[in-house]
């Protein structure tokens, strides 16, 4: 594999690896803004495509500059802090959303030469910076001491670690077939760098061997992202707008920038582990120029898809989310690294695998019809919300 | 790695840990002693990656601040009057005193000690290796975490799950252990229990 | 890469015992309808055919599964034992968890679960793996500890075990990662198995240290004295909390207290018996060349242990909270077999190592009579205090016998186990040079007979009080543990000549160099 480019190359001038990589980082930010003010303009679009509407027209051509207004608009306004919040947690919350999502971009290779840095653990690295993300979710929940900011936090956090899991092992799934590769290559090791992931798609793309790891894994991006169906930690109906309620002006624009990069990036994770990245149907010769394009068309495929997904299907309610994740996701992919395992073990060749993995995915999506159906029925599901529990039993004990 | 880089990250991490350590004590507010109980792992993550350990460190900050202190913040967000002040305590100062001889005592064993094993190197590889040693030697210990975790597990939802029937029994037992007066008795005079202080 | 080969069948028994839990646990979730006490004597009985044949297939095995489990006779002697306990505990356990508990198949299946743990802790000969074994055992101890969850002092008694608990497990833990810097392995001692790097183990690493400190023409290759000591320091610690030696035995009283009965009994008996089991094996196969820098420190924690353990043990007035109290003091007697490790020769070591697993497996056998015995009486009465068994000679004489019989065995009186382990503990002691140690014990055991003869008098000595003075009889099942744990205590006490033999021949096993 040929190294990055050196942006000291291009410039003539020498500088150490870690400016370097601060550069290309920097270029990240400035690129994932224009995104987020793009990706926000499409969603409107689409979204009243979806429901017979037009969408914004008025500001600029069909509506081009709708984006920017708003951009300029939510800059210029007054950024309020509650009296009551907790100022140091409060402010820096924003901080812990805003930064781990650019921090996750390091590994991601948009073409075979553009990445910020090649790591060798580079998709364990991703899940784990994912999890930093919660800590400022919670934060800023808490710091706003506003008992619906708070409920929201809370409800993030817990969605977000719920279906963290299932994530992970349908990223295991795939680590488990790109090993067995590199093995049959006579390599050990590197099946956790997304490179070298990108590497073995030459030909077949893992969504084929791993239908089900895809669906979960993208069910999984949709939670950790908070995005219809599973935005009840911002439900304005429920939580009134959620953990960022109380945060105005440039602070929520930091969020909502946020949002839309961590979007951004789960499709650009799916499109590299799962479709085949630059690599898939053309591979390396095809130039840098059809490299970028492949990736960043599989990327906004996969962002359309989600758009559709919000336009489609009512909100979930949070029990139910819960009991989906541990109930459903998680025995699924569990059984999905079993399978892989033993079939990799055996050395059983790829489209037993693939073929296995869509047994799964099409009993699971089975056994979700059946929950709904039940659910539709009448017959009670255990989808009921727990009862509250308020007093305990040390309370009860103290008598007071 | 350049020298300079790699003292400046050293340092810094170095900072960001102890000074993180320190700050969770003397923090107030429990809620803060968990974010800064957070900034301290990530600096010790930091100093696992200068010392070479990436797999450590990625782990350190999957498990620990992506799944531990998540854990706290909730059990603290979900405790009813939790995020209250420490108590002061006449036990400050002599707790204090033995700290400071603990530390005292590990920082002089650490900078005499001869580490013999310290002087081998870096390891390459170690997701690699780890995972070849968990289905190889340590095949066992491996799966006795696995049966720790599973009976853990088993055991927090009995502990925690709450039956339809556990509240009549729990009245009743309560009245038995004396903890709450008879239907019709008096209260005054319920013994208290071990751990009640009033 | 080097890949062992894993005989699975040396560990047949773990698994079998992990596989019948799990089945138990998920069984009772599945068959609601079968009554409780079903689990309870299925439980039990898988328990004993297990034991069974464990004692038939393993004896003289002698070899090791991956370097980090021994199955050699000293594994043997404690799967057998402490399968035996379980069993025990669960018998005398089932009318009990019917009465008071819920879930019970957790119940049961958590008594499984540690019972793996205590097995996996006297065979392990590796420090992660009896790490993650006490960790096995503890985590399913505590939760067992708090099982009565809707009575108070059962969750308080869950929650200071877990806390401290934990604690000391970081503690421990800290004292591992020391020990595994300073010799930069984790394995006990020089085994050769095949495919396995020979030569670099704990043991000889620790005898490398010694001989350069004492033999200064050896090249010492840095200081490594300070770390040492610090990390024996930190690993007597933890396990002193796990065992509840003094100053680190505050828990134990409250544990015991909250415990539903049964589990007390099984926390003082196979609780105690694990630690003390993995505590001599690490001590004797791992640690034995440093003895010079441990011996002092777990002789002041014995002498402190027994003197205090005795004394508290005369305030007591819950019958649990003196059980507590008297199973501090007979840890102390226990810790002094430890000191004699510290010996000239290894003959002696082992002598030593001999005296402390004969009076452990004595103790242990009495300490499950008495709590056999009070389960029987808090069955019918509900009842726990020391007063309330005011009487019970007349209510339930067999019972009181046999109670009596089991607290003059706890104060070493001849005829019983008690006595004849005790005396062959303090003569180790005294001949392998610690004789101070051995007249304190003697001392403290005199003090310890007043407070079980105060309980013997009330059993005897008083009328029946209260509104329930009436006889009552014991169910059969539990009748039928008493009588063999009775038989054993006599026969221990009477004739230990072979399980003195069995003993010796599992504890050559920890001095390879013998």
């Amino acid at each position: 594999m040929p190294d990055a480019i050196v942006l000291s190359e291009f410039a003539g001038i020498g500088m150490p690896d870690w400016v370097d990589a601060l550069i290309r980082l920097v270029f990240i930010v400035a690129l994932m803004t224009l995104n987020t003010l793009a990706l926000i303009y499409l969603e409107r679009k689409v979204l009243a495509r979806f429901q017979a509407r037009v969408g914004p027209t008025r500001t600029g051509p069909v509506g081009i500059l709708q984006s920017a207004a708003d951009a300029l608009k939510l800059l210029t306004k007054e950024d309020v802090r509650p009296h009551s919040a907790d100022r140091w947690v409060f402010e820096l919350a924003v901080f812990f959303v805003f930064v781990p999502v650019f921090l996750m971009f390091i590994p991601i290779p948009f073409t075979e030469t553009w990445f910020i840095r090649d790591l060798e653990l580079g998709f364990l690295y991703v899940f784990a910076v994912l999890g930093l993300n919660i800590v400022g979710v919670i934060m800023a929940g808490w710091g706003s001491d506003n008992k619906y900011a708070l409920l929201g936090g809370i409800r993030a956090a817990a969605q977000a670690i719920s279906y963290e899991l299932p994530m992970l092992l349908a990223a295991a799934g795939v680590v488990m077939i790109a090993a067995g590769h590199l093995l049959d290559a006579g390599l050990v090791g590197g099946a956790l760098n997304l490179n070298t992931i990108v590497d073995q798609q030459r030909t077949t793309p893992y969504i084929l061997l791993q239908p089900l790891g895809f669906v979960i894994f993208m069910i999984g991006a949709l939670a950790e992202m908070h995005r219809p169906p599973f935005d009840m930690p911002v439900a304005e109906s429920e939580v009134v707008g959620g953990y960022f309620v109380e945060y105005s002006g440039i602070r929520w624009s930091m969020f909502f920038l946020a949002e839309y990069t961590g979007l951004f990036l789960m499709v650009m994770l799916g499109s590299t582990v799962f479709l085949g990245g630059w690599n898939f149907p053309f591979g390396a010769d095809a130039g840098l120029g059809w490299q970028i394009v492949l990736t960043l068309a599989k990327a906004s495929a996969m962002i359309f898809v989600l758009f559709w997904l919000r336009a489609m299907f009512p909100r979930l309610r949070i029990d139910q989310l819960m009991a989906f994740s541990w109930k459903v996701l998680l025995p699924f992919a569990l059984l999905q690294v079993l399978a892989n395992g033993i079939i990799l073990a055996y050395g059983g060749p790829d489209w037993v695998v693939g073929l296995v993995s869509l047994a799964l995915l099409v009993s699971l999506v089975a056994l979700i019809y059946v929950l709904v159906r039940a659910k539709a029925g009448g017959d009670s599901i255990h989808l009921e919300p727990a009862r509250p529990r308020l007093v305990t039993s040390t309370e009860v004990a103290s008598g007071d | 790695m350049s020298d300079v880089g790699f003292h400046l990250a050293f340092w810094s991490l170095s900072a960001l840990t102890i000074g993180g350590a320190l700050m969770i004590i003397v923090s107030r507010n429990l809620i803060h002693a968990v974010i800064f109980l957070i900034l301290s792992f990530i600096g010790v993550a930091g100093l696992f990656i200068t010392l070479s350990a990436d797999f450590l460190a990625l782990v350190q900050i999957l498990v620990y601040v992506g799944a531990i202190a998540v854990l706290m913040l909730f059990a603290i967000l979900l405790t009813p009057r939790a995020a209250r002040d420490n108590e002061e305590s006449l036990m400050r100062y002599p707790a204090m005193i033995l700290m400071g001889l603990v530390i005292a005592a590990g920082v002089f064993v650490a900078l005499e000690t001869d580490w013999g094993p310290m002087r081998e190197g870096a390891i390459g590889t170690q997701a690699k290796i780890i995972g070849e040693s968990l289905i190889n030697q340590y095949v066992l210990p491996f799966e006795i975490g696995a049966v720790m975790l599973t009976a853990a597990l088993v055991g927090a939802i009995a502990l925690a799950r709450q039956d339809d029937e556990d509240l009549p029994i729990h009245t009743a037992s309560l009245i038995e252990e004396g903890v709450l007066p008879p239907p019709d008795g008096d209260a005054a005079d319920a013994p208290a229990g071990p751990g009640d202080d009033s | 890469m080097d890949v062992i080969d894993l005989e699975y069948a040396l560990i047949i028994p773990e698994l079998v015992l992990a596989s019948f839990a799990t089945l138990i646990v998920a069984g009772a979730l599945i068959f609601r309808r079968v009554p409780q006490e079903v689990w309870g004597y299925l439980s039990a009985a898988g328990l004993v055919v297990l034991l069974v044949l464990t004692a038939v297939f393993y004896i003289n095995v002698n070899d090791d599964f991956a370097n980090v489990l021994a199955v050699d006779n000293y594994t043997v002697l404690f799967r057998v034992f402490f399968l035996g306990i379980a069993a025990f505990a669960i018998l005398a356990g089932v009318q009990f968890a019917g009465d008071r508990l819920r879930h019970h198949g957790e119940f049961y299946g958590l008594i499984m679960f540690a019972t793996l743990g205590m097995m996996l802790l006297a065979a392990s000969r590796e420090l992660i793996t009896a790490y993650l074994s006490l960790e096995l055992m503890s985590f399913s101890l505590y939760i067992l500890v708090g099982f009565n969850k809707l009575n108070p002092f059962s969750n308080e008694g869950s929650l200071k075990y877990l806390l401290l608990g934990a604690f000391s497990s970081a503690l421990f833990l800290y004292g591992l990662s020391i020990l595994y810097g300073v010799t930069g392995t984790t394995t006990y001692s020089a085994i050769e198995p095949d495919g396995i790097e020979a030569g670099r183990n704990i043991a000889q690493q620790l005898g490398n240290f010694s001989a350069a400190t004492i033999d200064s023409a050896l090249p010492i290759p840095g200081d490594v004295r300070p770390a040492i000591i610090v990390a024996l320091v930190l690993i007597v610690a933890g396990l002193g909390f796990k065992v509840s030696a003094v100053p680190f035995h505050q828990w134990t009283p409250d544990a015991y207290q909250g415990a539903p009965l049964p589990i007390t009994a099984f926390l003082s008996a196979a609780g105690k018996a694990a630690a003390f089991a993995f505590f001599l094996r690490l001590f004797s196969e791992a640690l034995l060349p440093a003895a010079a820098e441990w011996s002092w420190l777990i002789a002041v924690i014995a002498a402190l242990t027994m003197i205090t353990g005795n004394l508290v043990a005369l305030r007591q007035t819950n019958m649990k909270r003196l059980m507590a109290y008297s199973s501090i003091g007979q840890v102390g007697y226990l810790l002094i077999g430890i000191v004699a490790l510290d010996a000239g020769s290894l003959a002696e070591s082992q002598d030593a190592a001999t005296a402390l697993v004969l009076h452990l497996l004595g103790y242990v056998a009495t300490n499950v009579l008495v709590f056999t015995a009070l389960i029987a009486f808090y069955n019918r009465t509900g009842k726990d205090d020391i007063v309330d068994l005011r009487g019970l000679a007349e209510r339930q004489p067999m019972l009181a016998l046999l109670l009596s019989i089991a607290l003059f065995s706890l104060a070493g009186m001849p005829l019983f186990a008690g006595f004849a382990t005790k005396f062959v503990i303090f003569q180790v002691a005294a001949s392998n040079g610690h004789l101070w140690l051995a007249v304190i014990g003697v001392t403290v055991s005199f003090v310890s007979l007043y407070y079980y003869l105060m309980v013997i008098k009330q059993m005897y000595l008083y009328k029946p009080e209260g509104d329930d003075t009436g006889r009552f009889s014991v169910p059969a099942p539990m009748m039928g543990a008493l009588a063999v744990l009775t038989g054993a205590v006599f026969l221990v006490g009477l004739y230990p000549a072979p399980l003195f033999k069995a003993i010796d021949a599992s504890t050559a096993m920890l001095f390879p160099g013998l």
